[in-house]
């Protein structure tokens, strides 16, 4: 067989053999403390059981969390992939200010988080806020919101914010994706009367089906165990208007719960991963696949 | 393109611009200013620049030198064995797409969830008589990294065809020289991207160095800014300096990096 | 990408709202009177240069410690290897792992009290006790014990840096342009909040922004003399943090003083930075806080430090009420076999010379009596004769089980109008027998 013989398993194994050591081994061995009560110094009596899960079940503030997650995620990930890719095809065009725009976009997503949050805690304060202002100056003033404080709106400037940082991600990949259609594709089809929206339509969009997919499942993952931002920006709050289950898991680990926090990290992975792989499943097929 | 039309698209790109500077510009602003004008968080210009001031006792409180040796070594051992494993693990996953791959596959999908545990990786490097040792972190980093990085470059094979493979088979090349020397040249977008995430991703932690490295020699940068955000927290211009300088090298990289993630370097390799 | 990036900014946050928290979670303890005690210099000796490691959280290294160690260098030949933690869970979190690892520091700086409950092995076979040591008798044991003593009575914890105290912080510009004295009762607080809101500044600011701040209030209401009998009682499950009437004054006080209309309008949306400039430019009146915020308007607003005075926040009158006081943290000597040349630097630190190097370089106020060079502000010093005329209280007491890790958040919620201060208090009650319960507590079956 050609195949088998061109593409060894000794080519596969070296990357695969450290993740399973030093990643999936410790982290998957962790689940096993979900069913004792270690405390804070890392050690534990006895065996609870479910316990621990059936506490987190009787949580009021969990609905909330839960149901802020799944917004978060997916509307982050609609706007993070949708604008991503829209940028991408944009800044492709090589206008001279779109060159800016490229390097531009990419910056967030280096910023630390901490210089995030502080700039945008300024931006969005309602009085002094530069977006409030900016509203107020052109007589939109019923715009002008208290975005972090009202519990109402409170999810979606955060989610503003989650989609200002990260959306150069997909870009960058989508432009990599981009690069890799060969010219001759393209040239070919312009040849056979394909132009603009046909192009993309027909050409374009199949070719980067598979980092599409790909982009949907990180951002979605990367949405649904979402913490450090919400943290940052409001603590959950106001009250805990905005908590997400990471959040949650904070809290249990921060009052010495140890044992719960890993019982609840244990539902948030089974629930990601649920998500995504029924996600995944739904997602239109790879058409490049020979 | 008509000239109108290319117009509205240039000025709809300096609009999408500002929008994303506005905060890049809050950062560097604030950390030219004193400390009570930062503490604002303002628009305006400081009333006296301290360009030089604000930095240069950053440069000097945070040990700059040797947390930018420490992190340089760091994330140089951790990109090169990322980008080594991942690229070779990625293209046998999506070349032979048999079962057991397909099982792979979604194990990468669950490691992209699977959150990190400090507590059983520091008694595991214990085991191994590699805590506090750089090897043990860049394992560590080559592991945490592997499924998403992995993940990226089985979506890029997907775009090179097999006939390729095949081509070079065919003038009988080996299995090593059509991957190093075919394949690997083909990934110059899809390498670029990798690298400048998994550096990004590697400069920017602090949790591994931090309960797995941390001793008082071995800073890296982005615990300087951790530290300087415990230790100065109401000082924000000398925060926002220390993340401006922790920050640079990425930037200067990326900015380097990205004309082989955009020049279109792959168009005419189909030919081989 | 934030796919991965989660546990690191996660640490990296915790200290947002941890950084001012673990100051607060130290234990206080009561203070009487200070009685004279004679000074009696640690006898320091050079030695042959000897390197000690230690370990402590990153923001107690400022510059007393600085200037400490320069000094240290020159004239004990000891060098400190120094390695920092941040604040928060993870730092503690780290440490618990070294601990439980033996991977050990020659001296550990900790919050005050050190109990076995805290995860670091039993205190007497893994530190030193400090009461045979020439350093103690300039320090007031009496009055500390409950509260930097551990269970068996011995104190292994030798203060490091000065106490802190909660109180309200007022702009003396701002009282004498209007006539105002200082409010002795609730009453005379509400009529000069009132005057003050009259003549167009902020009577009250809340920083309801940084969380951690609205605790303050119920802080100080809860800072009485019968605190530790309170704490013994609930301890044991006799009685209940939710009938704590104590601190409900305080979280009452924040409804009321927001339902008057007495605080700035955005006061979920202002920050800690934005309180201390209100309070400094005199744009603010009152701020309930405590007394380490003085280092910062001291450093951002040089010319305004002077403005700004302390008195007790009146929650009942008839001088029933109390600063309320945070023990300052301490540093452990852990058994090994660099304890004695630990031992002696620890002489050397609490020796008065020493301490008067410390304090010459940073705020607060020391524990250590005959300290005669500090770098008090005004506010500062108000604050200690108020604290030296007895009218002041520790704010925690020796709890068994923790219950105040969301506390600022709930406090602001309660701000935010979406819960009462019965519903707080339940919430805190609800905590500490979960926590109690996970730990098989035999009295919270």
């Amino acid at each position: 067989m050609l195949r088998k013989q061109y593409y060894r398993y000794t080519m596969f194994l070296p990357g695969f053999a450290v993740f399973c050591l030093f990643f999936v081994l410790p982290s998957f061995g962790s689940f096993f403390y979900g069913f004792t009560n270690l405390d804070s110094g890392f050690t534990f009596t006895r065996f609870v059981g479910f316990e621990n899960f059936i506490n987190l079940m009787r949580e009021p503030d969990n609905f909330i969390a839960f149901k802020n997650t799944l917004i978060f995620a997916f509307l982050t990930t609609f706007f993070k992939v949708g604008l991503g890719l829209l940028l991408a095809i944009f800044v492709n065009l090589k206008l001279k200010t779109t060159l800016y725009l490229r390097s531009m976009l990419f910056f967030p997503v280096i910023l630390s988080t901490i210089a995030v949050s502080l700039a945008f805690t300024a931006m969005l304060h309602p009085e002094r806020g530069i977006l409030n202002e900016f509203l107020r100056w052109v007589h939109m003033d019923f715009l002008a919101q208290s975005w972090l404080t009202n519990r109402e709106i409170v999810m979606y400037s955060v989610s503003m914010v989650e989609i200002w940082k990260y959306t150069g991600l997909s870009v960058i990949l989508f432009l990599a994706a981009l690069q890799s259609i060969p010219k001759e594709v393209t040239e070919s089809a312009q040849l056979d009367g394909a132009t603009g929206w046909k192009s993309l339509r027909h050409i374009t969009f199949p070719l980067l089906l598979p980092v599409f997919n790909t982009s949907i499942v990180l951002h979605l993952i990367g949405g649904l165990k979402v913490f450090d931002l919400i943290i940052a920006l409001t603590g959950g709050g106001p009250g805990n208007a905005s908590m997400v289950i990471n959040t949650l898991i904070y809290k249990s680990f921060t009052q010495g719960r140890n044992g719960e926090a890993t019982a609840a990290s244990f539902i948030l992975f089974l629930l990601v991963l649920f998500i995504v792989l029924m996600v995944n499943r739904l997602l239109p097929k790879h058409e490049t696949e020979r | 393109m008509r000239s109108w039309r290319k117009l509205i698209l240039e000025v709809i790109a300096v609009i999408i611009s500002s929008i994303i500077a506005i905060p890049l510009y809050i950062t560097v602003i604030n950390s030219f200013k004193n400390q009570a004008e930062a503490a604002d968080l303002g628009l305006a210009f400081p009333t006296y620049w301290r360009l030089i001031e604000n930095y240069k006792e950053v440069f000097i409180i945070a040990k700059i030198p040797q947390a930018l040796g420490n992190s340089s070594i760091l994330t140089f051992l951790g990109v090169i064995a990322i980008i080594f494993c991942c690229s070779t693990s990625a293209y046998i996953i999506q070349r032979r797409d048999n079962r057991f791959f397909r099982i792979v596959q979604k194990m990468l999908i669950a490691g992209m969830v699977l959150p990190i545990s400090i507590i059983t990786t520091y008694y595991l490097l214990d085991t191994l008589h590699l805590v506090r040792t750089h090897i043990g972190v860049t394992l560590i980093y080559m592991a945490t990294c592997y499924s998403f990085i992995t993940y990226l470059y089985i979506s890029f094979f997907h775009g090179i065809p097999r006939e390729m493979d095949e081509a070079a088979i065919i003038d009988g090349i080996g299995h090593h020289g059509l991957f190093w020397k075919v394949i690997f040249p083909l990934l110059k977008p899809i390498n670029a991207t990798a690298l400048i995430i998994a550096f990004m991703e590697i400069w920017n932690d602090f949790t591994v160095p931090f309960y797995l490295l941390n001793t008082a020699n071995r800073f890296t940068l982005s615990l300087t800014v951790y530290f300087f955000f415990g230790q100065h927290a109401s000082e924000w211009n000398l925060v926002f300096a220390d993340i401006v300088m922790v920050s640079l090298p990425i930037i200067v990289f990326y900015l380097f990096l990205q004309r082989y993630i955009v020049s279109g370097l792959t168009a005419g390799a189909v030919k081989g | 990408m934030n796919a991965r990036g989660l546990l690191k900014v996660k640490m990296l946050l915790s200290i947002v709202t941890a950084s001012a928290l673990i100051v607060l979670s130290a234990c206080g303890g009561t203070v009487s009177e200070s009685s004279q005690t004679t000074q009696k210099p640690a006898a320091v000796k050079p030695k042959e240069k000897t390197k000690l490691k230690v370990l402590g959280f990153g923001s107690w290294f400022k510059e007393g410690m600085d200037a400490v160690l320069k000094d240290a260098s020159e004239k004990m030949g000891i060098e400190l290897e120094i390695e920092k933690v941040p604040e928060g869970d993870d730092g503690v979190k780290l440490v618990r792992t070294r601990f439980a690892t033996k991977d050990l520091p020659d001296i550990l700086l900790w919050s005050a009290g050190l109990t076995e409950s805290q995860n670091l092995g039993i205190p007497s076979e893994t530190f030193v006790s400090q009461d045979d040591q020439p350093w103690i008798s300039n320090f007031d044991k009496n009055s500390w014990k409950g509260a930097m003593d551990s269970e068996d009575g011995l104190f292994y914890g030798a203060p490091y840096g000065g106490m802190n105290s909660a109180v309200v912080l007022y702009n003396k510009k701002v009282f004498e342009g209007l006539e105002l004295q200082v409010p002795k009762t609730l009453e005379e607080f509400w009529s000069v909040s009132e005057k003050i809101k009259k003549s167009g500044k902020i009577p009250v600011y809340l920083s309801g922004k940084d969380s951690w701040t609205l605790q303050l209030p119920p802080f100080m209401a809860q800072a009485r003399p019968g605190l530790s009998e309170f704490f013994k009682k609930v301890n044991v499950n006799q009685a209940k943090l939710s009938d704590w009437s104590d601190q409900k004054r305080g979280l009452v006080f924040i409804q009321d003083v927001i339902a008057k209309g007495y605080v700035n309008k955005e006061f979920l949306s202002d920050s800690y930075d934005n309180a201390q400039k209100a309070l400094a430019d005199g744009d603010a009146g009152m701020y309930l806080m405590a007394t380490w915020v003085m280092a910062d308007i001291s450093k951002k607003y040089p010319d305004k430090v002077n403005d700004i005075g302390a008195f007790i926040m009146p929650f009942e009158g008839n001088g029933a009420d109390r600063v309320g006081l945070f023990a300052p943290n301490s540093m452990y000597i852990v058994k090994g076999k660099n304890q004695d040349a630990a031992q002696q630097f620890v002489n050397y630190f609490e020796s008065i010379d020493t301490q008067n190097i410390y304090f010459a370089n940073e705020g607060g106020i020391p524990a250590i009596k005959g300290v005669t060079v500090t770098k008090l502000t005004p506010a500062e010093i108000e604050a200690q004769k108020l604290i030296d005329s007895g009218r002041a209280s520790a704010v925690y007491s020796i709890s068994k089980y923790a219950w105040d890790s969301d506390f600022g958040s709930l406090t602001q919620g309660l701000a935010a109008g979406g819960k009462s201060p019965e519903q707080v208090q339940e919430s805190i009650w609800n905590t500490f027998v979960k926590n109690a319960k996970s730990k098989d507590d035999p009295n919270f079956k």
